[in-house]
């Protein structure tokens, strides 16, 4: 697979390419499944290298910029299939041994990671001080710190605690140049210089390789609880929506979930509560009052909440879907959006799960894999239309992952997009040689 | 460098009446709310629109002439003062609310918009904007925007960056830009985010789209006495690391507390050492609660009697003498200067310790006001522009007391930005690629380096004005 390497190594590269460490989340890390674990929309890594320490990150930079390899950083794999594949043969260079909780300090809620670490381990390392990174991506044992940066993934629990860029208050990378640079720093209040780390998110490394990074981190909730409302229709469920918004509840999330054609009895809302065991057992008497036959209630405590949050956490997930998309719409305009999606449905013959972050107006789409081999313009068109509906209601819509045979076909962030030119400088600035995820991001960047 | 033409140009886009050129005129602008500097711009445009806006700098770059925006002038930091930018633009006549749009919880205003408008507007639909600078009935959501601001209530809520979805940006050229929207996760990089704490470095932002959130259902307000700030400072601590996140938890010190108690007669104890402010928001029925454990935390580390206030216009009241505590100041000295460190929360009481060294040191009266939840300090150092030596003295506790916020795992500034103050402090924190590359980005938004020059980056030469004495209004 590698055995025309791209990279004419000095002696010293191939010591921490052949040693490759393992990490403590990813026990089968530096094998060859390397290469299938990493491969971006089926394209598999020229090669694979994992660096032990800051120091040879900076080094693999500067070789590959000095002999313009294009490098994918990487943390598990899991999250790759965002964006497009990069436009040439990549180094994949795996964080994974770049694992280490640096800095917790929970009197001062914040936190510093290593940019390899699971999300998983982080949210072990910090509960036992009662606390978390507020943050709930699908699969946290696959999600390292700097994929959950880089993809800027979120959960329900966005709703109420925000995502990754709220949270973020410093970021260590390394630049295409391999200098290391920083911005922000490790307190929850600072604005010195410019927050770069912004730029970071969501950027699916085409700026820098992030190694490390600070976080707030909040107190766990002590209790739990989740109401399931199943909605006869969506008007239902969209009305119910707008009445917890305004009613003198504060949920930890607002998922409405569904299928498409509609499998049964309608749609879900789930609706859950996170905090002191009073205040969560007085909002689910409120929002009992609220729902009153709007639909029909099941209401779960502790374990059985945490698993039905568990369970919306990583429903979305792309794994052998034909498509996925986002849409972010004003919250209001959500149930059309999704009216637009049951024509769609209708009129292609397909099946898709909907689940929506309804207090933000995120609606995630997984379109499922048609029985009929499907012509590559009818998925171009599928997202097309989507996005005019999207646009149309104010909101845009993006190709989140995409089956490797039709997604080159796709436009998978829209066209028109307000500042691109200045991304593209941004770019150009950062990675003057394009070596860092070349063309995985929009407009080609 | 402004000849009668360029006036004339100016003139023709932004009206005869948004233009101001006449030296007395002119002096009003020689300085913000950071008055150890000044430096008056040699013509002020005083645009209506972003078009205008546009127009002005399109004008601007094809005569290669510098500018730099400002808002109401409540910066803390020397971020709108003229430094080799002959041009100002100040946005205070484009301040309309353009945009609310309840059920969506947005509100979309002019950058010379106060920031108490928007929650004040935003109020009959049950809703607020978050940031609430102490300077809020004065400052703008442009400044706002430009220095990522804060207030008490960003503690629990997060400050203007996790509140702003787009801004409208003309770039130094002319161009004008939409970045982000009215939706969450825009596509592309977050270009919103970057832009806001820019300290007005990468254009004029001329509107911002912004978030609304619900009032809380209640609220409990608490005022805790302490006989030193050691031992407030202490409560602090154990407050944070309680895990109970107080919407505000604000310091005043022994110092401050008498002032504003002068000023506004609210009954604090004269005699104490700090009185910590502590509020709980959200709903009813868990804040009795809430209130209780900081109650305790407070007993646990000395406090001598906590009090919680009794209704809405005793919070009112109390919140009142909290945000105008500055203006209480003119009371003590006809100058002050007000530095904005960061410390970890934990590191509270040896930050005290050192501000009140430093304050012996230097021979000068240090008061502090601040937000203690974040480890935000506020030390002010009260001094008379016409002492020269005093003058130099503040300025040299002021980076001191800064030292030892970075030594203790801090930062050089909270909420009020580098600007021209803490220029030269900037090396503390960021190493020289670091700041080469918050460089890269500023020259991809501002290539001719002509947007509010010689601020940030310790690059820059300080070409400051020392004028003739000036006492600064009192409250």
């Amino acid at each position: 697979m590698n055995s025309e390497p791209v990279i004419h190594a000095p002696p010293d590269w191939v010591g921490f390419d052949a040693d490759l460490r393992s990490s403590p989340d990813a026990p089968d890390m530096g094998t060859d499944a390397d290469f299938a674990r990493f491969a971006v929309d089926g394209m598999a890594p020229e090669r694979v290298v994992c660096p032990a320490s800051v120091s040879q990150v900076c080094r693999v930079m500067a070789i590959a910029s000095a002999q313009g390899v294009a490098v994918v950083p990487v943390g598990f794999g899991a999250h790759l299939g965002a964006g497009a594949a990069p436009r040439r043969p990549f180094l994949a260079l795996s964080l994974a041994s770049l694992n280490a909780l640096v800095d917790h300090q929970p009197g001062n809620m914040t936190l510093t990671a290593q940019a390899g670490m699971s999300l998983a381990r982080l949210q072990g390392a910090t509960a036992g001080s009662g606390q978390w990174l507020p943050v709930d991506p699908p699969f946290p044992d696959q999600t390292s710190v700097g994929g959950l940066i880089s993809a800027n993934l979120s959960g329900p629990c966005r709703f109420s605690q925000g995502t990754v860029r709220d949270l973020l208050i410093g970021i260590t990378v390394v630049r295409a140049d391999g200098s290391v640079v920083k911005s922000g720093g490790r307190v929850v209040k600072n604005v010195a210089g410019y927050d770069l780390g912004k730029l970071y998110c969501g950027a699916l490394g085409t700026l820098g390789v992030i190694v490390e990074a600070s976080f707030k981190v909040r107190t766990l909730p002590q209790a739990r609880a989740a109401a399931r409302i199943t909605c006869p229709n969506l008007e239902a469920a969209q009305d119910l929506v707008e009445r917890i918004l305004k009613a003198p509840l504060e949920p930890l999330f607002i998922e409405l979930s569904g299928r498409i054609p509609a499998a049964g009895t309608g749609c879900v809302l789930v609706v859950g509560f996170g905090g002191a065991g009073e205040d969560v057992a007085d909002q689910a008497v409120t929002l009992r009052s609220l729902v009153d036959g709007a639909g029909s209630l099941e209401e779960l405590a502790d374990e059985e909440a945490e698993a039905l949050m568990t369970e919306l956490r990583d429903s979305r997930a792309g794994d052998g879907a034909f498509f996925g998309l986002k849409a972010s719409l004003p919250t209001t305009k959500a149930a059309a959006f999704i009216a637009a999606l049951e024509e769609e449905g209708r009129g292609g013959g397909l099946a898709m799960a909907v689940q929506a972050h309804a207090g933000n107006g995120i609606i995630h789409v997984r379109i499922e894999r048609p029985d009929e081999p499907p012509v590559q313009g009818s998925a171009r068109a599928i997202v097309e239309r989507l996005r005019a509906a999207a646009a149309s209601l104010g909101g845009t819509l993006v190709v989140e992952h995409a089956d490797p045979a039709i997604k080159p076909g796709l436009d998978l962030w829209g066209s028109g997009i307000e500042g691109l030119a200045l991304m593209k400088r941004i770019k150009q600035t950062m990675d003057p040689g394009g070596i860092l995820s070349p063309g995985r991001f929009v407009g080609g960047i | 460098m402004i000849t009668e033409r360029l006036l004339s140009s100016l003139r023709g886009i932004v009206g005869g009446d948004g233009v101001v050129s006449h030296a007395t005129e002119l002096s009003v602008y020689d300085c913000d709310g950071y008055t150890l500097e000044k430096s008056t711009p040699e013509v002020v445009v005083l645009p209506r629109s972003t078009d205008e806006v546009a127009a002005v700098l399109k004008l601007l770059k094809a005569e290669g002439v510098p500018f730099v925006p400002r808002g109401t002038g409540t910066g803390l930091s020397g971020g709108c003062l003229p430094l080799g930018a002959p041009v100002m633009v100040s946005l205070t006549r484009m301040n309309r609310i353009l945009e609310l749009d309840p059920a969506n919880r947005r509100a979309v205003v002019e950058s010379g918009v106060v920031n108490a408008w928007v929650s004040r507007a935003a109020r009959p639909h049950g809703l607020h904007y978050i940031p609430d600078p102490s300077s809020q009935m004065a400052c703008s959501i442009g400044g706002n925007v430009a220095e990522n601001s804060g207030g008490p209530h960003t503690l629990k809520y997060g400050v203007t960056t996790n509140h702003v979805l787009g801004v409208t940006l003309v770039l130094p050229d002319g161009e004008v830009v939409r970045l982000g929207g009215m939706t969450e996760d825009a596509p592309g990089y977050d270009l919103v985010g970057v832009t806001v704490g820019s300290e007005g470095t990468f254009g004029i932002v001329t509107e911002a789209i912004l978030k609304l959130y619900p009032l809380p259902q209640g609220y409990k307000t608490l005022l805790a006495v302490f006989d030193s700030v050691a031992d407030g400072s202490a409560a602090v601590a154990g407050i944070v690391a309680s895990g109970i996140v107080p919407a505000a938890l604000e310091m005043l010190d022994r110092l401050i507390l008498q002032a504003v108690e002068d000023a506004f007669h609210f009954g604090f104890p004269r005699e104490a050492g700090a009185v910590l402010i502590a509020e709980v928001d959200g709903l009813e029925g868990g804040l009795d609660g809430a209130a209780a454990r900081i109650r305790e935390v407070c007993e646990a580390h000395g406090a001598t009697e906590v009090r919680v206030a009794r209704d809405d216009s005793e919070r009112e009241a109390l919140w009142k003498c909290r945000k105008r505590a500055f203006g209480a100041l003119g009371r003590l000295a006809p100058n002050f200067c007000c530095q904005d460190g960061v410390v970890p929360p934990n590191r509270l009481p040896e930050i005290m310790e050192h501000i009140a060294a430093i304050g012996e040191a230097y021979d000068l009266s240090i008061g502090n006001v601040f937000h203690a939840g974040d480890g935000n300090i506020h030390p002010i150092l009260l001094y008379d522009e016409r002492d020269r030596d005093q003058t130099e003295r503040v300025v040299a506790a002021g980076r001191e007391i800064l030292r030892e916020c970075v030594k203790l795992g801090g930062s050089l500034t909270g909420e009020h930005g580098i600007g021209v103050e803490k220029v030269a402090l900037m090396p503390l924190i960021f190493t020289a690629d670091d700041l080469s590359t918050m460089e890269d980005v500023r020259s991809v938004f501002d290539p001719e380096d002509r947007c509010n020059p010689n601020k940030i980056f310790p690059s820059a030469e300080q070409r400051v004005e020392v004028r003739a004495p000036r006492r600064q209004a009192a409250m």
